[in-house]
Order: C-alpha cells, then sequence, then structure tokens
C-alpha cells in the first residue's frame, strides 16, 4: 500500500437543515459501494440520523473528545453496515460539543483531518455527514475535504442562495487548496412552477455552477426513515434512487485527480 | 450471470464483494474455507473467519436457528447449487503456497487458505476441464499470481463438489446485521458454515461462534473443504511428490525398511506415468525419473537385502527403463530451456537458432514415440509385476542369499552412508583443474547415491539434526557438478546436432551460433570446474568427515 492518502473525502455540507444532507450522504454512499468502490460513512451530525437509518446505536467509545484525541478511537468505532463494503462511523450524542472538544487543540481546523487520515488507507471514499451550521466544526471539514456537496433547495429565496455559496467559496479556501464545491438542486418538485423559476434564474447566475442531476422531493425519500435503509434498497428503479446514481456519476466525473476506485 | 465470491474481499479490506450483491439476501457464498479455528482464534479481538462442520443429523439451517434462539434472528437468503472444481499441480504447488484455486459459475477463484479467505483474483474461466497453464491465462492478475508458483506445471482437476450454498445473517433486536454466514452443503460431505469478519461487531461473532461451540450441531472445521473433498475423491490432499518420507526405526530389519521405501518410490513412479503418457508437463516425466533414480540407487547400495540372483538382472532392467526416458527429459530441458538461448549470443546471432529449436522439437517427438513404446511394452509390463511381487514377498524369501535382510536398518544405512561418503572424499580429492569431465561426473553419480540413501532413510533413522547439514553441503558440491555436466552435454550435444542443423540450414549462421553457445556453455563449465574446490572443502571438511565418522556406524 502507498504511504499517501488514498480516499476522496467528500463532505455534504449546508448551514440549514432539512435540505437533504443525510438523505443524500447516505444514499451517495450506498450507490458508490454499490458500484465497487469501499465507502465510510461518517456520521458527525449528533442527531445521529445517518446512524439511526442503518441500524447502528449512536455510540462512540469516549464520545467526540475520544474521537478527536485518540489514534485509534476512529477505526475502533466504525460498524459494518448490512451492505457489502459500506462501513459507517457512526454519531455519539456528544458531538454536539465537537466544537469545544475542536477547541482543545492546537489547530483544531486540522484535526479531523488527521483523525481521518489513517482510514483513508482502507477506503476508495470518505464521506461526511456534517451538522447544519458555520463553527469549528464546519472548518475542521473544509480542512478534511476534498469536497463539499451541498444542497439547494430551489423554494429558497435564490439570493440567500448566492450568498450561502459565495461564503462557502471563501471559507471553502484552505491555504492555496481549494475545495471543490458541488451545489445541486434538492428536493425539487417539477409541478412546482416557483422550483423551475427559481432553479433557472440560479443556473444563470455566472459566478454560480450548479450540477446538472437534482434530486427530487419523492415519497421514496421520505420513507427512508421508516424503512432504515437508503433509498436503493427498497426502490431501486424509483426517480430518486435514479437521480442518486446519476447524481454520484456527475460527482465523480467532476472530482479532480478522480480514477475510480481501484478495482 | 450469477457470480459468487466466495470470501468477498477484494483488498485488503474485509467484507467486500461483488458490486452487484448490495441486498442483505443477495450476499452470497461458495469460496475456499479458511484454516481450522483455534481456541485463540475466537479469542482475539477480531479474528480471522472461522469455519464449523455439521456434526448433527438435521437441516443444518434448523440447526443454526435453534442454536440462536434468544440471542439473535437468522436471515436467509437463496439457496443456490453451485458446481465447483477444485485445481491444483499434480505436486498440489497451490496448496502448499496456502491457495485454492477453483472453477465456478464460469470462472476460476483464487483465494488464501488461511483464516482471511480472501479472494485473490477471479476471472473469466477457460474451459476447466482441460488442463490449465499459468502461460496461457494471459497477463491478468490470476496469471501474475500462478506463475512463480506453477511454473509450467499443468494445474488440474482435483476434485468437484456440487453444493447447496446459502447467505446467512444474524440480526440484533434493531434487525441489524452483526453476523454473516456462508453456509454450503456439499453433497457427501458435511456441511460447514463459515463466519465472515464483520467490522464492528467481533463481541457479537464471539458469542455466536460460542453458542455454536457449545452446541452439539456444529464443530470447529479441522480441515478446508478442498481437502475433505480431494480425500473424498480418493486422491492425495497433499499432492504427489517425488518426496519420499517413511518413517522406520534403526533397530528394524532392514528388510522391513527398504520394502516400504522401495513401495513409496514404485507408488510415485506408477503416478507420475499417466501424466508422462500424456505429455501434460514435463515435471511428470521428472518425477518418473527421479523415483526410478532412487529406486535404482537403493537397490545398488542395499542389494544385500535383496536375493543375489535377482539384483544383476533387475539393475540392469530397472537401468534399461531410465535409459528409454533419458531423450525425452534431455531434450525436454533443451526446448523448455530453449527460449532463453538467443540472449547468450551475439545480437546477429540470435536469429540464428531457428533450424536448431525444429530440430530438437522433432527429435523430442521422435524419442516421446520411442520412450512411449518402451513404456508400453512386455518388457515394461514384465519389470514392474517382477517388481511388485518381490516387494511385497520380499519378508518371505529365504534368508540365504540375503546377508543384509536381517541387519538392522540403522546398521546397514549408516555403513552404506558412511562409505558412501568416504569413497566421495577420495574420488573428490583425486579431481584436479585438469581432470576430465568424466571424472566430476562420476563423483556426482556418487553424490546422487549419498544424497539418495541420506534423504530416503538418513532422516528417518537417524534424524534431520544430524542429517540436514550434511545433504546442504552435499548440495551445495552436487549443484556445482549438476550445473558443470550439463554444459559438458549441452555443447556435446550442439556438436552432435551440427551436421543435422547444416543440412536443414545451409548458411554459416546456425553454425556460428552454436559454435558460440558451445564457447559459451564450455566456459560456464570451466567455472564451475572453478569453484569445485571450494565447495568440495566445504562437504569434505575435517568437521563434516568428524560428523560422519562419529554418528554412521563402520
Amino acid at each position: 500500500m502507498s504511504g499517501g492518502p488514498r480516499a476522496k473525502v467528500l463532505a455534504t455540507y449546508n448551514i440549514k437543515g432539512g435540505v437533504g444532507k443525510t438523505s443524500t450522504a447516505v444514499n451517495l454512499a450506498y450507490v458508490a459501494a454499490e458500484q465497487g468502490a469501499s465507502v465510510l460513512l461518517c456520521d458527525l451530525d449528533p442527531q445521529a440520523a445517518s446512524t439511526y437509518l442503518f441500524r447502528v446505536r449512536p455510540n462512540v467509545k469516549g464520545g467526540g473528545r475520544g474521537l478527536l484525541r485518540l489514534r485509534r478511537a476512529a477505526g475502533e468505532a466504525i460498524k459494518a453496515t448490512d451492505y457489502e463494503r459500506l462501513d459507517l462511523l457512526p454519531a455519539d450524542f456528544s458531538y454536539r460539543h465537537l466544537d469545544l472538544a475542536l477547541g482543545d487543540f492546537k489547530k483544531p481546523a486540522a484535526r479531523l483531518k488527521k483523525v481521518l487520515a489513517p482510514l483513508r488507507h482502507e477506503y476508495d471514499y470518505i464521506i461526511l455527514d456534517c451538522a447544519p451550521s458555520i463553527s469549528l466544526v464546519s472548518e475542521s471539514v473544509f480542512a478534511a475535504a476534498n469536497a463539499l456537496l451541498v444542497p439547494v433547495v430551489p423554494a429558497r429565496l435564490s439570493a440567500r442562495v448566492y450568498d450561502q455559496l459565495s461564503e462557502l467559496a471563501q471559507h471553502g479556501r484552505v491555504g492555496d487548496r481549494k475545495i471543490q464545491i458541488f451545489a445541486f438542486f434538492s428536493m425539487v418538485s417539477t409541478a412546482k412552477p416557483l422550483h423551475l423559476d427559481t432553479m433557472a434564474r440560479i443556473r444563470e447566475h455566472a459566478g454560480i455552477e450548479i450540477l446538472g442531476v437534482g434530486i427530487p422531493e419523492a415519497d421514496e425519500i421520505e420513507l427512508m426513515g421508516e424503512r432504515r435503509n437508503p433509498v436503493g434498497v427498497y426502490a431501486p428503479e424509483s426517480q430518486a434512487a435514479v437521480s442518486y446514481r446519476a447524481l454520484w456519476s456527475e460527482v465523480l466525473g467532476r472530482l479532480d485527480g478522480h480514477s475510480g476506485p481501484s478495482r | 450471470m450469477m457470480r459468487l465470491r466466495g470470501w468477498p474481499g477484494w483488498g485488503k479490506h474485509r467484507g467486500h464483494g461483488n458490486p452487484r450483491e448490495m441486498t442483505p439476501a443477495a450476499t452470497n457464498g461458495g469460496g475456499e474455507p479458511p484454516a481450522p479455528p483455534v481456541a485463540a482464534e475466537l479469542a482475539a479481538e477480531s479474528g480471522p473467519p472461522v469455519e464449523f462442520v455439521a456434526t448433527g443429523t438435521g437441516a443444518p439451517l434448523a440447526a443454526v436457528r435453534s442454536v440462536v434462539a434468544g440471542s439473535f434472528t437468522v436471515a436467509s437468503g437463496d439457496v443456490r447449487e453451485v458446481r465447483r472444481t477444485y485445481l491444483d499441480t499434480f505436486d498440489a504447488r497451490l496448496r502448499a503456497a496456502g491457495l485454492t484455486l477453483y472453477a465456478q459459475d464460469e470462472r476460476l477463484w483464487l483465494a488464501r487458505r488461511d483464516g482471511t479467505g480472501e479472494v485473490l483474483s477471479e476471472e473469466q474461466a477457460q474451459d476447466a476441464s482441460e488442463p490449465l497453464y499459468a502461460s496461457a491465462l494471459g497477463g491478468g492478475r490470476l496469471s501474475a499470481a500462478l506463475a512463480p508458483i506453477v511454473a509450467r506445471r499443468a494445474v488440474l482437476q482435483v476434485a468437484g463438489v456440487a453444493l447447496a450454498a446459502q447467505s446467512l445473517r444474524l440480526l440484533d433486536g434493531l434487525a441489524k446485521t452483526v453476523v454473516r454466514l456462508e453456509l454450503e452443503s456439499p453433497e457427501g460431505l458435511p456441511a460447514r458454515l463459515r463466519l465472515r469478519p464483520l467490522r464492528g461487531y467481533e463481541r457479537e461473532q464471539r458469542q455466536f461462534a460460542a453458542l455454536l461451540l457449545r452446541s452439539s450441531q456444529f464443530a470447529a472445521g479441522s480441515e478446508p473443504l478442498v481437502d475433505a473433498a480431494v480425500r473424498a475423491a480418493g486422491g492425495e490432499v497433499a499432492g504427489i511428490t517425488p518426496a519420499v518420507n517413511v518413517p522406520m526405526s534403526p533397530d528394524e530389519p532392514a528388510q522391513l525398511a527398504l520394502a516400504r521405501v522401495l513401495t513409496a518410490l514404485t507408488a510415485v513412479c506408477d503416478a507420475n506415468l499417466p501424466g508422462t503418457r500424456a505429455a501434460l508437463d514435463n515435471e511428470f516425466l521428472h518425477d518418473f525419473r527421479v523415483s526410478l533414480r532412487r529406486t535404482r540407487a537403493v537397490v545398488r547400495e542395499l542389494h544385500g537385502v535383496l536375493p543375489a540372483a535377482a539384483v544383476p538382472e533387475l539393475r540392469a532392467e530397472l537401468r534399461w527403463l531410465q535409459v528409454q526416458t533419458g531423450p525425452v527429459r534431455d531434450l525436454d530441458v533443451y526446448v523448455e530451456t530453449f527460449d532463453d538461448l538467443p540472449a547468450l549470443l551475439p545480437a546477429e546471432l540470435r536469429g540464428e537458432l531457428g533450424p536448431l529449436g525444429d530440430l530438437l522439437a522433432e527429435r523430442r517427438r521422435d524419442a516421446r514415440e520411442q520412450m512411449l513404446t518402451a513404456l508400453d511394452s512386455e518388457r515394461t509390463r514384465q519389470l514392474w509385476q517382477r517388481w511388485r511381487e518381490l516387494l511385497s514377498g520380499l519378508a518371505e524369501l529365504p534368508l540365504d542369499d540375503r546377508p543384509d535382510a536381517l541387519t538392522p536398518a540403522g546398521i546397514l544405512c549408516g555403513r552404506r552412508i558412511r562409505k558412501l561418503h568416504r569413497r566421495m572424499v577420495t574420488m573428490g580429492k583425486a579431481i584436479e583443474p585438469g581432470s576430465e569431465p568424466a571424472a566430476y561426473h562420476e563423483l556426482r553419480k556418487q553424490g546422487k547415491e549419498l544424497r539418495y540413501l541420506l534423504e530416503l532413510f538418513g532422516r528417518s533413522l537417524f534424524g534431520e539434526e544430524l542429517v540436514g547439514p550434511l545433504v546442504s553441503a552435499l548440495k551445495g558440491l552436487q549443484n556445482v557438478l549438476g550445473l558443470h555436466q550439463d554444459r559438458v552435454v549441452q555443447s556435446e550435444m550442439l556438436f552432435e546436432a551440427a551436421p543435422a542443423v547444416a543440412a536443414r540450414a545451409p548458411g554459416i549462421g546456425s553454425q556460428l551460433a552454436m559454435g558460440a553457445l558451445m564457447g559459451r556453455f564450455e566456459t560456464e563449465a570451466a567455472e564451475a570446474r572453478g569453484q569445485f574446490r571450494e565447495r568440495f572443502a566445504e562437504f569434505a571438511s575435517p568437521s563434516q568427515r568428524r560428523i560422519v565418522r562419529e554418528a554412521f556406524p563402520k
């Protein structure tokens, strides 16, 4: 095995909650593993929605501090999901204080990257499901990630979307390295004229690049909480499942230095 | 197409399976069972997969359900009927290398035999009923993994099993999979249950393993399925190699030890004959000839155990058989190594060896025909028949013309080893830089006899600790003598073949190329002679001679 990092680190991120971050993280992780890649999904949200969806108990020995402090804590906390090649680093309720825990370190923003470094040798992709906020945790995620996946709900005021994305672009610059930002439309309802109109206006905006694939507002996605499974498991032919596969394909195509999993 | 992955795990990361098999119920089984579990593995924080064998008479799935009732619920996948064919070389090189190769679902799978059961490679299969050769498998991962191990040996079917494969999952209270299992029920063999590693659920796996072992329905697996299948098919699990390891006691009558050794050697000869006849690969004939030569060495060195009246004819007939098979072996080696020859030549002559290659291939075909005629002849049949009768009835034969028959094996063999060693020391001392090649060759022949005695009898009678270093020093000497002899013979072959090559290729290129090769071989023979003194000094060192004097009786 080569000594350098291998896994690409992707983070679902948005300041707002309820925009489809967790469903994106869970479904893209599932799609990637289904296609043959080894994937680690890290649930960094104290609400532990990803953890719940995979039927894993939200419990990390030593909590958030232990995760950040101890060399092997992350690796030892990982749980296999019910799906081949897809593992989960569960959330812990103590993650609500992750900001404070990060503050204990000299270089808090670099801490998460350090925690993930050994795991990058084990996986093709590491997907971070982040809590909605701008905080020290966000800084840490930016430092660790190769790319951010930003769900944008077209019902929101477009001006706010511009602000959010340009803000991200600023936050997303770490030293000389620019994080790739993949914004995409989430919870899209093509039956709503407002959605279509907003999407068209945002796409026309010169300063913002939005991925071509959007994720629909769909019953199948809402059912995830009840089924406790990725959409692709119980509704593989649904528009939602197809959209997640297409989104993953587009992300892979745009990811810098991507050559696909080493299979 | 249905694809089965034995032990899903494409790389270093455990638990990676078929990309198409994502739903829990569809994960699949079929692979080389891991090594038998030991208590330490069960107790380990994250041990390798563990295999269990059903010991009860009931349906294994029902047995699993009853064993885990109250602790886990069992989710079962579809039952798949699978035909699996295990493959290895005749001498089980893959097994010795810790690997298992099998054909299943029109694919070839190479997996580790160890606890990880990791599938190292899988690719579209050729017809696995025909012998496979690493060189003909293309340049993929499978070919790259096999080539250094099997070299030019044919990879053959060693056993086949029809089995029902089923994936099982144990679920906890949240209906989360905490243990993955592969259940395989081979026809005619006990069902096997393999525990697959699942990261983060080691405690549950240990709990399940403990439940199984406490039940009377499963026991820890004692041998991989491939071995059980080979055994059930009447095959030799470890393959057939020319190595013969016959246990014996120094005080038992020599005739008993000798009969067992010669019977074992004859079995190796027999086993290699079909492959020799079919020319599956060159090693069948080689191993046949090695065993025949060892047989001759034993007859010659320990002839006093055999009826004196029968020995001369026996030796003559065994020698005759050796001679009948000699040219093919020589030509096998020439043809096999022919591609290495151009590199020994100046660039302008490298393309000039074609006519020689054609001649050798033609001679090999002719020699094989003659050899097969000899092997199938009445003379050979009678030789083997008389030989078998002699061996099976040896202990009942009169003793009057078998003076060594009842001599303790340790005394008789020790005496011969000591005498041969002394003779070699004397012969070697007489060899000088200017000695004829024949002198080196004679010493080499004695060396072979000594080595055979040490390996066939010495190890068992006097122990590896004593015999090992002697064999090692002898090997060093024999390597130099072998290289010398090979180069002398190759040079002679080229000289002898020159007129025939000239008749095929009127130009001067081939003759020049062959001349250059002769020069090269003669130089290498001279270099081997240059190394002789040093190697012989190691073999005949005062300390080695003292060991021989003290360890082996006069």
